[in-house]
C-alpha cells in the first residue's frame, strides 16, 4: 500500500471498495495494528496505533473477512470471552450480550454451539463479537457475507444507529448496493493506493443513471431532459430513456413533476446504476 | 479476578469420554499387572512410562495443536487485539489443552508413589517428573508461537526443531564447547560438582530442572507478550544468557576466582552466539524492522530502538561484548590435556563468526525468498563447517574456515574482514531497497 492519507470524521460510515487485491483487507489490518506500515502514522482517537496498538484496541471493533469463531463454544460463551478479553466487567457484559442478542434476534440461540449454526448465523455471532465491547470505531470486512435479506436489513439498521451514536464505521464490501444504504463516505482503492475519497451522503447524491419507461412517442421528453441543467448524457431506446442525473432527491422530484404533464404514459422511473456503483466504476476506469 | 483464557480453554477442552476410557483402560491394565504376575518394580516403571507418555508426549502435543487451531480458525487475531494479560494467556494456553493429560499423568504418579518403597525418594522423583513435563509443555507452546510468527512474517513453515538440530550439527565449534559428551554427562550426573563444590545428585537435578523450567515458562510468556504487541527490550534475554552461562561454566571452572569469572563470560558469549543463530532462524527480520530500529536510534529513542531491533542483532552484540571482555581478561589461550581451558579469545572468535553468519543470512533474506535464503544459508554453513574442514589438510582452504580453538586470533581477524564485506553489501542493499520504496511512494502519491 502506498500514499494513503485520509481523515475519517467520527459518526460516519466509510465504504472501502476496490477490485480484488486492491488492499482493502491490508488497509484494515494496518488500521487495527495487526500489520505495521513501513512508514507513516495511523491515529485512532488520538492514539498512535503503530506505536501503542494496545492503547487503541479497546476502542476498536474488528470483523475480519474470515471471522474467527470458536466452534465448540456456545454463542453466549463466545460473546463472554470476546468481551472479557477487552476487560469488560461481568454486569457490563451481561447488558451488552442481552442488547446485541435482541438487536440481532439471537436471544434464542445464545445457548447453541456455534458449530451448529448456519453460515449466516455464525456471521451474525461474529458481528456481535466485534461490537460486544461497544467500540468507538468498527472495521468490518464483508460484514453482510452469508446474511439473509432480513439479517442484512437488521445489520443496516444497527449500523445506522451506531453511526447516529457517534461510532465511526469502515466497511469493506463487494456488494455496492448493500453498503449504499448506510455509507456516508466512499474510499476507492486500486493496486494499494487510494484513487478516490468522496462524500456520498444522501444530501450529496450525484451522478445517478436513471431510466424513464414510456409507452408513447417521447421526443418532447428527450428535449426537456437535454435542456435540463442537472441532466447529463441522454440515450434513447425502445420505450425508455436512460439519462445521467446530477442532483438530490428534491431535484429528482422536481424533474419528474415537469415530465408528467408532457407525457401521460410514463410507467416508471428507476435508478439503473446506483450512485456508489457509478462513482466506483468512474473512478476505477479513470 | 477471573482468567478468561483459562475459562475458555476449560470450556473448549472438557474431558472427552474417549480420553476417560483410555485412562480407565490404562489404570485397569496397571492394576492387573501389579496384582498378578509382575512385580511392584515393573508396575513402578509402567507408571513412570505412563506419566512420561501423558506429560511429555500428549500434553505438549495438545498444547501445540490447540494453539495452531486458534491461529488456523482465525481466533488468535482477536486475542492479539484484546487487553488480556499475557500471564492469563500463558496459564490458559498451558493448562487448558493439557488438563486431560495432566489428569492421566497424575494418576500414573499416584500409582508410582503407591508402588514405591521409599516415600521421600518417590515424592522427589515425582517433582522432578512434573518439572520435566512442564519444561516440555512450555517449550511446545513457545515453539508453536514462534512458528506462527515465522509463518506470518516470512511464510516459512519448516520446522524450528529440525532447523535447530541442523544448525547444531553444522556448528561443531559451538556444540563441542557447550554440550557435554555422554560420558561427561554420566559422570557429572553421578557426582555433580559445580564451581568445585560437590552437590547431592537429587538436589542438583531438582535445582537445574527448576532453573530450566522457570526459563522455559518465561520464554513462552515472553513470546506471548511479543505476539500481543507488548514491546520489551532484550534485557531478559541478556539475563537468560548470563544465567545459562553461569550454569554451564560451573561444570568446567576449576575454582571460584578469576578463572571462574572468565569461564562464565566465555560460556555466556558462546551461548549468546548460539542464541544469535536461533534468533535469526526463529525471528526472520524484514526491512521494515530495520527501518523502524534505525529511525528510533536516529531520533535518540534508544529504548524503542532496542525493542524494535531484531533479536539476532542484540544477541550478536551481546556475544561480541562478552567475548571481547572475556578475551581481554583471559590473555592467551591455555591448553590442558588438549582441552582449551581459557576460552576467552575462542569465545570472541565464535561470537564474531556467528555475527558474520547471521548478517549473511539477513542479507540473503533481503535478496531472496524465505525458502531460497534458508537453502543458501544451509549450503553456506555446510561448505564452511563440513566440506572445507574435510579437505582442509591438503589445501589452502583452511584460510576460509579457521579453527577457533587452534587459531583464535586469525579467526577473529578473518571474521572481522568478512563482517566488513557483508556489512557493506547489506548497507547497499538496505539503501537501494529504501530508495525504491520511497520512489514508488512519491510516484503513487
Amino acid at each position: 500500500m502506498n500514499g494513503i492519507s485520509l481523515t475519517i470524521p467520527s459518526g460516519t460510515i466509510m465504504a472501502v471498495v476496490g477490485p480484488n487485491g486492491a488492499g482493502k483487507s491490508t488497509l484494515f489490518k494496518c488500521l487495527v495494528g495487526l500489520l505495521k506500515p513501513l512508514s507513516g502514522t495511523i491515529e485512532i482517537m488520538g492514539v498512535d496505533v503503530v506505536e501503542h496498538p494496545r492503547h487503541a484496541y479497546n476502542k476498536i471493533g474488528y470483523l475480519p473477512e474470515r471471522a474467527g469463531i470458536y466452534d465448540s463454544l456456545t454463542v453466549e460463551q463466545s460473546l463472554w470471552y470476546a468481551g472479557s478479553i477487552h476487560s469488560m466487567r461481568e454486569e457490563e457484559l451481561r447488558t451488552s450480550i442481552d442488547k446485541l442478542s435482541l438487536t440481532f434476534k439471537m436471544h434464542d440461540r445464545l445457548q447453541q454451539k456455534t458449530e451448529t449454526l448456519s453460515k449466516g448465523l455464525r456471521q451474525t455471532a461474529a458481528i456481535m463479537q466485534a461490537f460486544i465491547h461497544d467500540p468507538k470505531i468498527a472495521l468490518l470486512d464483508e460484514p453482510a457475507s452469508g446474511l439473509d435479506p432480513e439479517a442484512r436489513d437488521r445489520l443496516s439498521r444497527f449500523l445506522n444507529e451506531k453511526k447516529n451514536d457517534g461510532v465511526t464505521i469502515l466497511i469493506s464490501s463487494h456488494i455496492l448496493s448493500e453498503i449504499e444504504s448506510y455509507s456516508t463516505q466512499l474510499l476507492i482503492l486500486k493496486d494499494g493506493i487510494a484513487i478516490e475519497e468522496k462524500n456520498i451522503g444522501t444530501e450529496h447524491i450525484s451522478n445517478q443513471m436513471l431510466r424513464l419507461s414510456i409507452s408513447s412517442p417521447f421526443q418532447n421528453v428527450v428535449e426537456l431532459l437535454q435542456a435540463h441543467p442537472k441532466v447529463g448524457e441522454v440515450a434513447q431506446s425502445n420505450g425508455s430513456i436512460d439519462f445521467e442525473f446530477r442532483g438530490n432527491e428534491i431535484d429528482k422530484a422536481d424533474l419528474f413533476q415537469k415530465i408528467i404533464p408532457l407525457n401521460k404514459t410514463i410507467s416508471g422511473l428507476e435508478t439503473i446504476q446506483s450512485k456508489l456503483k457509478k462513482a466506483y466504476f468512474d473512478s476505477i476506469q479513470e | 479476578m477471573k482468567n478468561p483464557e483459562l475459562m475458555k480453554q476449560l470450556w473448549l477442552y472438557e474431558i472427552k469420554i474417549i480420553t476417560l476410557l483410555v485412562i480407565i483402560l490404562f489404570v485397569s491394565i496397571t492394576w492387573f499387572v501389579s496384582e498378578s504376575i509382575f512385580s511392584i518394580f515393573i508396575t513402578k516403571y509402567i507408571a513412570i512410562f505412563g506419566f512420561l507418555f501423558f506429560g511429555v508426549i500428549t500434553g505438549p502435543m495438545g498444547i501445540a495443536a490447540a494453539f495452531r487451531k486458534e491461529v488456523g480458525d482465525n481466533t488468535w487475531n482477536a486475542q492479539r487485539m484484546g487487553s488480556i494479560k499475557p500471564s492469563h494467556l500463558l496459564l490458559g494456553k498451558l493448562l487448558g489443552p493439557s488438563l486431560t493429560s495432566w489428569g492421566a499423568a497424575i494418576l500414573c504418579l499416584l500409582i508410582y508413589i503407591g508402588n514405591s518403597g521409599d516415600l521421600t525418594e518417590s515424592l522427589l522423583n515425582s517433582v522432578i517428573l512434573c518439572l520435566v513435563a512442564l519444561i516440555f509443555q512450555a517449550t511446545s507452546l513457545n515453539k508453536s508461537i514462534i512458528q506462527v510468527f515465522r509463518e506470518r512474517t516470512s511464510n516459512q513453515s519448516n520446522s524450528i526443531v529440525f532447523s535447530i538440530a541442523l544448525i547444531a550439527f553444522l556448528l561443531p565449534h559451538i556444540t563441542d564447547l557447550l554440550i557435554p559428551t555422554w560420558h561427561q554427562l554420566k559422570t557429572s550426573y553421578a557426582n555433580p560438582v559445580w564451581f568445585s563444590t560437590p552437590y547431592r545428585k537429587e538436589f542438583f537435578t531438582l535445582s537445574v530442572l527448576t532453573f530450566i523450567g522457570a526459563w522455559a515458562m518465561f520464554g513462552a510468556y515472553r513470546s506471548l507478550k511479543l505476539e500481543i504487541d507488548i514491546k520489551a527490550t532484550p534485557s531478559a534475554y541478556g539475563l537468560f544468557v548470563l544465567s545459562l552461562g553461569l550454569l554451564v561454566a560451573g561444570f568446567s571452572a576449576s575454582d571460584k576466582g578469576f578463572d571462574a569469572l572468565r569461564m562464565w563470560l566465555s560460556c555466556s558469549a558462546v551461548i549468546a552466539s548460539a542464541g544469535s543463530y536461533l534468533a535469526a532462524i526463529s525471528y526472520p527480520s524484514g526491512i521494515d524492522q530495520f527501518v523502524r530500529t534505525i529511525k528510533y536510534l536516529r531520533e535518540g529513542r534508544f529504548r524503542r530502538g532496542l525493542e524494535e531491533a531484531p533479536l539476532w542483532l542484540s544477541s550478536s552484540i551481546l556475544a561480541i561484548t562478552l567475548g571481547g571482555v572475556s578475551a581481554m581478561a583471559g590473555a592467551d589461550p591455555i591448553f590442558t590435556n588438549e582441552k582449551l581451558t581459557n576460552t576467552g579469545l575462542a569465545a570472541l572468535a565464535i561470537s564474531l563468526l556467528a555475527f558474520r553468519d547471521v548478517l549473511f543470512l539477513s542479507l540473503l533474506q533481503m535478496n531472496y525468498s524465505a525458502r531460497q535464503s534458508s537453502l543458501c544459508f544451509l549450503f553456506f554453513l555446510v561448505a564452511l563447517n563440513k566440506l572445507i574442514p574435510l579437505n582442509a589438510a591438503d589445501t589452502y582452504l583452511t584460510i576460509l574456515a579457521p579453527n577457533v580453538f587452534q587459531a583464535p586470533l586469525y579467526a577473529c581477524g578473518f571474521s572481522m574482514i568478512c563482517i566488513g564485506l557483508i556489512g557493506y553489501m547489506w548497507h547497499r542493499k538496505y539503501e537501494n531497497t529504501l530508495k525504491i520504496i520511497n520512489q514508488a511512494t512519491v510516484q503513487q502519491s
